[in-house]
C-alpha cells in the first residue's frame, strides 16, 4: 500500500517498505524532522496504519474477545491502545481502538494491517462485519510540544485540551473527521481520521503550521519514551512480559484470545525482560549478544542513534534479574549502561496548553 | 414561551467579610478581603493556614438566646435566613406555601460533634421559621448554593410554593481542610485567583435569597432586587475531582442558563466566576469565557469574590448569587483581589479595584467535584408582564434497575419476589459482570459500583440506545441519604491517624454527588444533573426534579438513581415486617435503585415500552406528629400529619395498590392508618420488608415496585403480616401475584421528622 499523499510529498522523499505498506521514512533529514517533533510540532502521514471497522450486533463482544484490553464500554468519545494476541500469546498487532456508535474502529500499527485483518477474519465466530476502510479513510497525526497550538489554528482550540484518549467527531472545512488526543512520543499528540479526498488539503494546511516528519523520526521519538514499536520489539516467540507490554493487556478480563498464554507466562516467571541501554556511537545489529561480566545474558532487539541523547539508544532483552537500570553491559565490545524510561524528558511535560 | 417571572426580594449573608449584606457589599467594593490565619490551633498541623472565618461575635450577636444551643452550621444558616425574610418584609406567610432549598456540601456535626443527617440544618431552619412547603437539600458539592437558587425557581414555577428561601451553608471543618490539603489544593497564603492560581482557601458562611413571583412581590408592595431569569446545570462526565479541561461542561451550563433566560451571550454584562484559585479551575474557566463569549470574552468583566471570602463550598454559589444581586443593584462589579497585574492575559478579571459599570445581566458560575456545573442568570427586574404556565408534559417510567440483596436487575428481583425470597439487610451481589470500564471500576467505591450497575441495568431495561449527541442532554438526578459510608469512614479514619496523610481517593468520594458524577462519567451523560439528600424521601424529590427538567423542556430522558449503604454486616435471617404490631424494628440495608423517566412523546417516538405514567407527586414537610400510640395523633404545631398532607397534594387518587414507606418501625402505624382510611379500595405493601431499610434506595425501590405492579402485575408481599397496626390482613398485599390489574399505584417515601413524599403512577 502506498500513501495517498504520495504526490504531495517532496521529491527526494525516502520511502521504505514497512510490512505491507510503503511509508515515508523521511522527507528531508531525519535529525531535522526529529528536532521539529521534539521542539515544535510535527505533522505525520500515518497512511501505513490500516483502519479496520467492526460492526454488527456482536461487534463489541467480538472486539472484547480479540483485544487484550477491556473495550466493553469504550464509548464513541474514547480510544485506547491494546494488543491483539494469538492463542499462543504472540503479538499479532498493537492497535488503537476507537469506540463507535455502531461498533469499533481499529487502527493497526504501521504496515501490520494485512496481518491484523487476516487474524480478525479467521476469528470471526460472532459473524461481525469486518471492513477495511483504507480505501476511503486515512490517518494524519500531530506530535510536538506545540502541537496543541497547531490544533487551535487548524481546527478548534477547544479540542487541543481534550483529555488523553478522548475522541470527538468534528467538522473540518465542511468534512466530518474523527479527532483524537493520542500521542506516541511523550509530546502532545493528536490524530485525525479523515476521508481520503480531504486528506491532501488537511496535510497542506497542517504544513503551514508544522513541519513534516517521517517514520524514522517518529519511531526514534517513540523509542525514547519506551512507546512499544511492535515491528521491532515483538520478536518471534517473545511473550508479552518479555516484550514489556503488560500494560497493553488486562488479565482481569474473563476471556480474550491469548489470555491463557499470558497468564501462563505471568505465573512461570520465566523468560527474559526488555531494558533500554545507551553507550558508544556504533549501532549494534539486531541479535547482537549482550554480555555481563563476560557472560552472555541476552541480545539486542532494536537500536538506533538517539538524537535526543546524542548517543546510541537500544533495547536489550536480557535475563530477568538483570533487566534493571544503571547496570554496565558489553555489546559488541562496547560498554553500555542500562536506563530507566523515559530515556529523554519530553518538552511537553513542562509546557502547559493555554 | 415566557414563564412566570421570579424575583429576589430578600438577601441574607454571613461570611468572612460581613455579618449582613450591607457590610458584605461594603467590603467587596472597598477591596478589603477576609482571608486570615485559622484561629483554631488544631489547624496548625497544616502548612496552609489561611481561611475565610466568621468571627464568633458576629454569630452570637445576631441570634436569640433560644438558638444558642444549636450547632454552628444551623446558627450560620438561621442568621442569613432571618435577614433575607426580614428584608423581603414577609410576615404571616402560609407555612404550607413557604419552601426552603438548601445547598450544602458537607455532612456537618451537631453541637456535640456527632455527624447528623444532611438535611438536619435545613429542618432546623424550616421548623424555626415556620416553613412547611417544598423542602429540598441539594448537595452538588461546590455548586450546591447556585443549584439551590435554580431549584427554588422551579418550585415557584410548578406552583408548589409562593415563596422559597434558597441558599447554602457550610462551616469550616477540620477533615475537609485536611482533605483539600492532601489534594495539594490549598494556597499557603491568601488565594490569588486568575493570576497566581496556586491553590484555594476554604471559608465558611451562609447565604440566602428569598424568591417569589414578580407579580406577587409587586402586589404585596415588596421591592424586587433582581430577577432569577434562568439557570443551567450540566455534567462534565469527565473526572471525580478535576474539571473537564476543555471547559465544555462549564460552557454548556452557561449556554443552558442563557437559553432558559431567553438571553444570549451578548446580553451579559458581568460574570461572577467560580474562581477558586486552583490551576485546573482557573485555566478551565478562562476557556469557558472564550468558548461562550468568543471574540467578546475580553470585554466581559469576570471576577472571583473567593479572593475575599475563600471557598465556602456548599454556600459558595449562594454567597456569589448574593454578590451578583448586589452588583446589579449598585451597577458595580466587585474585584478579584490579590490579582497580580504583571500576569499577562486576554481576559478582564476586574483586578483589585471594584468597577462601576452598567450591568443588567449577570451570570454566576459554579463548578464542583463530581463534574457538576451550575450557572445562574440574574437580571435587573423587568416590568410585570404576561406569562405562560409551565407546560404539562406527560412523563413515563420506562426502565427499572434495582440492585438489592433480592437480586441485581429487574428480572432477578421479579423472580425473587414471585418465589417469596426475603433478603432484609443482605448486600447486593455485583459478581459476574462489570458495569463500567475496568480501569474505572477498580477504583470505585461500593456505592458508586451499585449505582452504576443500577443505572446501566435501568438503561438496558428501558431499551435506550441514544447517539452521542442525545446523551449530551440526558439528565441525571442522584438521590442519597448519606452517600458512601465506606469512603466517609475510610477518610475519617485516615484523618484521625494523621491529618497530613488523608486518604485522598476517599476524600473525593466523600462529597455526596460523587456517585452521581461517577454515573455520568461512566454512561457519558452530560445533561442537567443534581443530587438530592433528603434521607428516605430523596428518591421522590429526585423524581420531582426529573419531571421539572422534562416539563421545562430541559431533557427528554432523565435517569434517577438512588443509593445508600450500611456498614452493618449482613443480617442473617433477620425479618422486617412493616405495618406489623408484633414486630418492631428495622434492619439497615445497602442498595441502589435506578429508574428511567422519559417524556411520553420521546418514549413513543422510539417505540419504548413504558411501565407506567407519572400522574402526580406531592410532598409535605415539617416536624412529625407526636406519636401517642394512637395512629391519628397530630402535632398541634404542625397540624395534620405529614402523610395526610402529602396525599392531599396529589391529584385525585384511586389506587388499587399502595407501596408504602413502612420499614418496620413504630412510625408505620400512622402511615397505615392514614392510607387505609383515605384509600379504602387499596391494598398496602412496602419493599423494605424484602430488603431492609435502604434509605433513599428504598424510596426508589417503592417507585420501581409500583411501576412493576402496574405493567406486570407483580408486587412485593408482606407474607408474615398477621396483626397489622391498622386494618385487617386483607388490607395488605400478602401474595406477590396480584389478582386484579393495577390501574393506579401510590408510592410513599419518608424522611421521618422532615419530609414525606407521595407519587401516583397510572397505567399507560
Amino acid at each position: 500500500m502506498a500513501t495517498v499523499l504520495a504526490n504531495l510529498h517532496p521529491e527526494g522523499t525516502v520511502y521504505g517498505e514497512v510490512g505491507d505498506s510503503s511509508v515515508p521514512l523521511r522527507f528531508s533529514a531525519s535529525s531535522d524532522e526529529y528536532r521539529v517533533l521534539r521542539e515544535r510540532a510535527a505533522v505525520l502521514d500515518l497512511s501505513g496504519n490500516r483502519l479496520i471497522e467492526i460492526t454488527g450486533p456482536a461487534a463489541v463482544d467480538f472486539a472484547q474477545r480479540l483485544l487484550a484490553r477491556d473495550v466493553e464500554y469504550l464509548t464513541s468519545e474514547r480510544c485506547m491502545m491494546s494488543l491483539v494476541l494469538d492463542e499462543n500469546g504472540q503479538v499479532v498487532d498493537q492497535v488503537l481502538a476507537f469506540g463507535r456508535e455502531n461498533g469499533i474502529l481499529l487502527e493497526s500499527s504501521c504496515g501490520a494491517g494485512t496481518r491484523l485483518l487476516e487474524h480478525l477474519e479467521e476469528h470471526n465466530d460472532e459473524g461481525v462485519v469486518i471492513t477495511d476502510r483504507s480505501a476511503d479513510l486515512t490517518v494524519l497525526a500531530l506530535e510536538g510540544p506545540y502541537a496543541w497550538g497547531v490544533v487551535g489554528r487548524l481546527i478548534d482550540g477547544e479540542l487541543a485540551s481534550l483529555p488523553f484518549e478522548s475522541v470527538v467527531e468534528t467538522d473540518w472545512n465542511g468534512t466530518e473527521i474523527i479527532f483524537a488526543r493520542t500521542g506516541f512520543t511523550g509530546e502532545y499528540g493528536y490524530q485525525m481520521i479523515v476521508p481520503i479526498e480531504a486528506a491532501a488539503e488537511l496535510w497542506c494546511q497542517a504544513l503551514e503550521h508544522a513541519g513534516a516528519a517521517g517514520q524514522e523520526a517518529l519511531e526514534l521519538a517513540m523509542l525514547e519514551v519506551r512507546q512499544p514499536i511492535p515491528r521491532h520489539e515483538a520478536t518471534a516467540g517473545a511473550s508479552v512480559i518479555e516484550i514489556g507490554a503488560n500494560w497493553l493487556v488486562d488479565v482481569t478480563k474473563d476471556e480474550f484470545v491469548g489470555r491463557e498464554a499470558v497468564l501462563a507466562a505471568f505465573e512461570s516467571g520465566q523468560g527474559r525482560r526488555t531494558v533500554g541501554f545507551t553507550g558508544g556511537d556504533s549501532i549494534p545489529e539486531v541479535g547482537a549478544r549482550v554480555l555481563a561480566g563476560g557472560e552472555d545474558i541476552g541480545e539486542v532487539v532494536h537500536a538506533v542513534h538517539s538524537a535526543g541523547l546524542g548517543a546510541t539508544l537500544g533495547l536489550a532483552r536480557v535475563d530477568a534479574e538483570l533487566a534493571a537500570a544503571g547496570l554496565e553491559f558489553t555489546v559488541g565490545g562496547v560498554e553500555v549502561t542500562t536506563l530507566t524510561s523515559p530515556y529523554i524528558v519530553p518538552k511537553s511535560w513542562s509546557i502547559p496548553i493555554i | 414561551m415566557a414563564l412566570r417571572p421570579v424575583v429576589v426580594t430578600g438577601l441574607g449573608i454571613i461570611c468572612a467579610i460581613g455579618r449582613d449584606p450591607a457590610e458584605f457589599w461594603q467590603r467587596l467594593i472597598s477591596g478589603t478581603g477576609g482571608l486570615t490565619p485559622v484561629l483554631d490551633e488544631s489547624f496548625a498541623v497544616f502548612e496552609a493556614r489561611h481561611a475565610g472565618q466568621v468571627p464568633d461575635e458576629w454569630i452570637d450577636g445576631q441570634l436569640p438566646e433560644s438558638d444558642a444551643g444549636l450547632d454552628r452550621t444551623a446558627r450560620l444558616a438561621l442568621i442569613a435566613a432571618r435577614q433575607a425574610i426580614e428584608q423581603a418584609g414577609l410576615a404571616g406567610e402560609d407555612p404550607d406555601r413557604f419552601g426552603i432549598i438548601l445547598g450544602k456540601c458537607q455532612a456537618t456535626p451537631d453541637a456535640a460533634g456527632r455527624y447528623q443527617p444532611m438535611h438536619r440544618t435545613e429542618d432546623v431552619v424550616a421548623d424555626r421559621l415556620r416553613m412547611r412547603g417544598p423542602r429540598i437539600l441539594v448537595s452538588t458539592a461546590c455548586a450546591a448554593g447556585g443549584n439551590a437558587v435554580g431549584l427554588a425557581k422551579d418550585k415557584i414555577l410548578t406552583g408548589e410554593a409562593d415563596v422559597v428561601l434558597a441558599g447554602g451553608v457550610d462551616p469550616l471543618l477540620f477533615g475537609t481542610y485536611a482533605g483539600f490539603a492532601g489534594l495539594k489544593a490549598l494556597s499557603t497564603g491568601p488565594c490569588r485567583p486568575y493570576s497566581h492560581s496556586d491553590g484555594l482557601n476554604l471559608g465558611e458562611g451562609a447565604a440566602f435569597l428569598l424568591l417569589e413571583p414578580l407579580d406577587r412581590a409587586l402586589a404585596r408592595g415588596a421591592t424586587p432586587l433582581a430577577e432569577v431569569a434562568g439557570y443551567g446545570l450540566s455534567a462534565d462526565a469527565y473526572h471525580a475531582t478535576a474539571p473537564d479541561p476543555t471547559g465544555r461542561g462549564g460552557a454548556s451550563a452557561v449556554r443552558r442558563a442563557l437559553a432558559d433566560a431567553g438571553l444570549t451571550p451578548d446580553d451579559v454584562g458581568y460574570v461572577s466566576g467560580h474562581g477558586t484559585g486552583t490551576p485546573a479551575n482557573d485555566a478551565m474557566e478562562a476557556k469557558v469565557m472564550r468558548v461562550v463569549f468568543g471574540e467578546r470574552a475580553g470585554q466581559v468583566p469576570t471576577s472571583s469574590i473567593k479572593s475575599f471570602v475563600g471557598h465556602t463550598l456548599g454556600a459558595a454559589g449562594a454567597v456569589e448569587a448574593v454578590a451578583s444581586v448586589l452588583a446589579l443593584r449598585h451597577g458595580t462589579a466587585p474585584p478579584t483581589i490579590g490579582f497580580d497585574d504583571a500576569v499577562p492575559g486576554d481576559l478582564d478579571f476586574v483586578p483589585n479595584v471594584a468597577r462601576e459599570l452598567p450591568i443588567e445581566t449577570v451570570v454566576s458560575n459554579n463548578y464542583a467535584f463530581g463534574g457538576n456545573n451550575v450557572s445562574l442568570v440574574l437580571t435587573t427586574p423587568r416590568p410585570e408582564r404576561e406569562y405562560d404556565e409551565l407546560p404539562d408534559r406527560a412523563a413515563v417510567i420506562t426502565g427499572l434497575g434495582p440492585v438489592t440483596g433480592l437480586g441485581t436487575g429487574i428480572g432477578e428481583v421479579t423472580e425473587a419476589i414471585v418465589t417469596g425470597r426475603q433478603a432484609a439487610g443482605w448486600p447486593p451481589s455485583l459478581d459476574g459482570r462489570t458495569f463500567a470500564p475496568r480501569s474505572l471500576w477498580r477504583h470505585m467505591n461500593h456505592l458508586s459500583r451499585m449505582a452504576i450497575a443500577a443505572s446501566r441495568l435501568a438503561w438496558e431495561d428501558a431499551g435506550l440506545q441514544l447517539p452521542r449527541k442525545e446523551l449530551d442532554d440526558v439528565g441525571l438526578v442522584f438521590a442519597t441519604g448519606a452517600g458512601s459510608a465506606e469512603s466517609t469512614g475510610g477518610f475519617d479514619e485516615s484523618i484521625a491517624a494523621n491529618p497530613n496523610k488523608p486518604a485522598v481517593l476517599s476524600f473525593s468520594n466523600v462529597v455526596l454527588n460523587a456517585t452521581g458524577g461517577a454515573v455520568c462519567q461512566t454512561l457519558g451523560l452530560r445533561g442537567p444533573t443534581t443530587t438530592i439528600c433528603n434521607g428516605g424521601a430523596s428518591a421522590s424529590i429526585a423524581l420531582d426534579c426529573a419531571l421539572e427538567m422534562i416539563r421545562a423542556g430541559k431533557a427528554d430522558v432523565v435517569l434517577v438513581v438512588a443509593a445508600d449503604e450500611t456498614v452493618a454486616t449482613a443480617a442473617g435471617d433477620a425479618v422486617v415486617s412493616p405495618y406489623d404490631r408484633r414486630h418492631s424494628g428495622t434492619v439497615p440495608g445497602s442498595a441502589a435503585v435506578a429508574f428511567v423517566v422519559e417524556s411520553a412523546d420521546h418514549c413513543a417516538s422510539r417505540d419504548g415500552r413504558p411501565y407506567a405514567r407519572v400522574l402526580g407527586t406531592g410532598h409535605a414537610s415539617g416536624g412529625e406528629p407526636i406519636t401517642t400510640g394512637h395512629a391519628s395523633g397530630a402535632d398541634p404545631a404542625n397540624g395534620e400529619g405529614l402523610v395526610a398532607r402529602a396525599l392531599a397534594r396529589l391529584p385525585e387518587a384511586r389506587p388499587e395498590l399502595v407501596v408504602g414507606a413502612g420499614t418496620g418501625v413504630p412510625g408505620d402505624a400512622e402511615e397505615s392508618a392514614v392510607v387505609l382510611a383515605a384509600l379504602p379500595g387499596a391494598v398496602l405493601t412496602a419493599s423494605a420488608g424484602l430488603t431492609g431499610d435502604c434509605q433513599a434506595a428504598t424510596g426508589a425501590m417503592n417507585i420501581a415496585m409500583a411501576a412493576l405492579a402496574i405493567r406486570d402485575g407483580i408486587a412485593p408481599a408482606l407474607t408474615g403480616l398477621v396483626e397489622p397496626h391498622a386494618g385487617e390482613p386483607a388490607s395488605y398485599v400478602t401474595k406477590p401475584d396480584l389478582a386484579d390489574p393495577v390501574r393506579q399505584a401510590l408510592v410513599l417515601t419518608a424522611a421521618p421528622g422532615s419530609v414525606r413524599g407521595a407519587v401516583l403512577l397510572g397505567a399507560i
